[in-house]
């Protein structure tokens, strides 16, 4: 049996502690609350001998709420300096209720990666979902409280199916370790489950939906946790699927091909998350030593530059109020500093050699290479030529330079006013670019955090001169098809249309117009206007909502399709369970 | 495509050609600027003219859930940018269209 000094070795008891104190003490004591917590669960981490484990017992089940192995801890080391440069990024932004979610979540992603058995991998990963949610729901304005919602319901949905493969995991073997699965009827439900999280195509819309919306501060934790986690669990439980590695292979274009199209420079990265975890997802479908260790690299990577990345384009967000390339352009002079650490997180998602992403990204892609060969590879070379297209040329062109040059120096007029950013911001972006070219420059502190030996050395003459010749026609190419990549002022549709307008298209009704209207039974009427009364309540309980609650017809599919499916898990489970 | 660019992009092919020769590490001599080329070339006909005619709307088309063109809640807040002599810059206003319009594309 656990006890309560042992449970205190994980490093998920500070960030939960501080995430309760922030709700309660004043803003200033939250602001020290929100780095001082990360911080101490990195000495935790610190302290915490590899291979320990921490039995429990709930009922009559045996669980292990912390078990600290190689892949375990890779996860909760990056965990936490996520948490730290994240919370130092909105330390002047932040409210204590934004910091309150934004530990919570940070706790319950670092509960999820050391959970060794489904129980509390299940708990936490609820809670996490919850929390991330509040996270959206902080931004407190009409689209994000919407977007939050459709988040809740899809991560919801994951969450049963999720428990739905546990309980069937147990009531098939017996045991709720969580370790690698075979291909079963109950594996194929928590794949699901994970899938969604990993935002696989094509239940990916949440992420390019979603995470835009949030504060400036709340995408960069977004970026950090649901997706990673749960590329730790696919790790974990999936490695070899082989399903994975073509799910992957087709994530990472697809998301590239988005980014392209897109002008919103938030949901542009956003896309690039789905590339990048692409590659992830891949690496796992492969299932060697050297490609787990090639995913897990990446992830690690990937939430140092994509944190990176989304700190920049936040500081432009923060700065100048817009987040549409259309809408930007001639930042440079006025934000240098933000452009140049904005550029080593660009660089380093394109794979520069001395960038993090060099090291990652080219492990993982070499583990593929030798299980599956050059068409699998050609495949992924071509999505990182679509990386640099978009974050390290298109992007920054278009914000930073665009129509209006280099735009004008302190002082001069502009075109729409560009504020200062606080140095807080400045610091965190730091400390994220220090990271990304630290690993770069010396990858074996990375490879150390590695669960298993395998590694590729990167660092070959043809390596390097491959790569800078990929980029530097990747340049070229940017330049010869300057005027078709020229941001344009449009929406992308994306499948989240199923359960956004189709709903409306299938009832005839406009655009915008609930679904229970004139016509309707009373009672249906009624009963709606009920969940609408108690969601308002909620929501101005929880996150102090000014702007009106989100409309029912926004969810009404997905809500559906989780009670839906809920009333099917109750009976499955009351049969199997008789 | 910006023919301005052709002289220069012929002629860094001949170079990378030659240099995968000497190095010998390429599958293929120009393997990696035909990646570069070609694979941003079928992403940028993908991206910006295939794909668009199928998936790409107004920006209003969900109604409730576009954002504003200045997104003042998380605007940083403080004076607007004042010239040397303290006085505000003529770019005071939140709104203020951009030169040539919104829409580049």
């Amino acid at each position: 049996v656990a006890t309560v000094v042992d449970l205190l070795l994980h490093p998920a008891v500070p960030l939960a502690v501080a995430a309760v104190l922030c709700f309660v003490v004043p803003s200033r004591i939250s602001r020290v609350l929100v780095v001082a917590a990360p911080v101490v669960a990195l000495v935790q981490l610190a302290l915490l001998e590899p291979g320990t484990t921490v039995p429990a017992t709930f009922h009559t089940f045996d669980l292990e709420v912390l078990r600290a192995d190689g892949l375990a801890l890779a996860f909760a080391w990056i965990f936490a300096i996520a948490a730290l440069l994240s919370g130092t990024f909105g330390l002047a932004t932040q409210s204590p209720r934004e910091r309150c979610a934004a530990l919570a979540y940070a706790a319950a992603a670092m509960g999820v990666v050391l959970a060794g058995d489904l129980m509390t991998f299940f708990i936490a990963w609820e809670i996490k979902a919850i929390a991330s949610t509040l996270l959206i729901l902080q931004r407190r304005t009409g689209d994000a409280g919407r977007a939050g919602m459709r988040y809740l319901f899809v991560h919801v949905l994951g969450g049963k199916l999720l428990l739905a493969g546990v309980l069937w995991h147990l009531a098939t073997t017996g045991s709720l370790a969580f370790e690698a699965f075979e291909v079963t009827g109950p594996a194929i439900l928590i794949l699901l489950a994970c899938a969604i999280n990993a935002a696989v195509i094509p239940l990916h819309a949440w992420l390019p939906d979603a995470y835009p919306r949030a504060t400036v501060a709340g995408t960069v934790f977004l970026s950090a946790y649901t997706t990673k986690a749960a590329v730790y669990a696919l790790a974990r439980g999936f490695a070899g699927f082989e399903v994975l590695l073509y799910a992957g292979i087709f994530m990472t274009l697809f998301g590239v091909t988005y980014a392209i199209l897109e002008d919103d420079i938030r949901r542009l990265l956003s896309y690039h998350i789905v590339s990048q975890v692409g590659f992830m997802v891949a690496a796992i479908g492969v299932g060697t030593e050297l490609a787990i260790n090639g995913a897990t690299a990446h992830a690690f990577a990937h939430i140092l530059y994509k944190g990176l990345l989304l700190m920049g384009t936040g500081a432009v967000l923060h700065a100048t109020g817009r987040s549409r390339s259309t809408q930007l352009g001639g930042l440079y002079h006025r934000m240098k500093p933000t452009f140049v650490l904005y550029m080593v997180g660009a660089l380093s998602i394109s794979s520069l050699p001395l960038f993090s992403g060099f090291i990652s990204k080219e492990m993982a892609v070499q583990a593929i290479s030798y299980e599956y060969g050059y068409a699998a590879v050609v495949l992924l070379k071509v999505a990182s030529v679509g990386t640099f297209l978009s974050t390290g040329l298109k992007l920054p062109h278009a914000t930073f330079f665009g129509d209006l040059g280099a735009g004008p120096r302190a002082g001069e007029p502009a075109p729409f006013p560009i504020r200062r950013i606080p140095m807080s911001m400045y610091a965190a972006m730091g400390g994220a670019a220090v990271l990304n070219l630290v690993l770069g420059v010396r990858p074996q502190l990375l490879y150390d955090l590695l669960p298993f030996d395998e590694i590729y050395g990167v660092y070959t003459l043809g390596k390097v001169t491959e790569t800078l010749l990929l980029l530097g026609f990747t340049a070229l190419a940017f330049w010869l098809y300057f005027d078709v990549l020229a941001p344009k002022a449009k929406f992308s549709l994306d499948t989240d249309w199923v359960y956004r307008r189709f709903p409306q298209a299938l009832r005839g009704r406009a655009p915008g117009e609930p679904l229970v209207g004139e016509g309707t039974p009373r009672v249906i009427t009624d009963a709606t206007q009920g969940l609408v009364r108690a969601r308002t309540a909620v929501l101005e309980r929880v996150v102090g909502a000014q702007a009106p609650p989100p409309p029912i017809a926004a969810t009404w599919l997905l809500g559906v399709a989780v009670v839906g499916v809920g009333l099917i898990f109750l009976l499955l489970s009351l049969g199997g369970g008789s | 495509v910006n023919v301005r660019a052709l002289p220069w992009v012929g002629a860094a092919v001949v170079v990378s050609v030659v240099i995968d020769l000497v190095i010998g590490y390429s599958p293929v001599p120009g393997y990696a600027a035909a990646l570069g080329l070609v694979g941003g070339g079928a992403l940028t006909v993908a991206g910006k003219v295939l794909l668009p005619k199928l998936v790409s709307r107004a920006p209003d088309y969900y109604p409730l859930d576009e954002a504003p063109a200045v997104q003042t809640d998380v605007l940083a807040t403080g004076p607007d940018p004042r010239d040397a002599d303290g006085r505000p810059l003529p770019d005071g206003t939140l709104d203020a269209p951009r030169p040539g319009g919104g829409d580049r594309g």
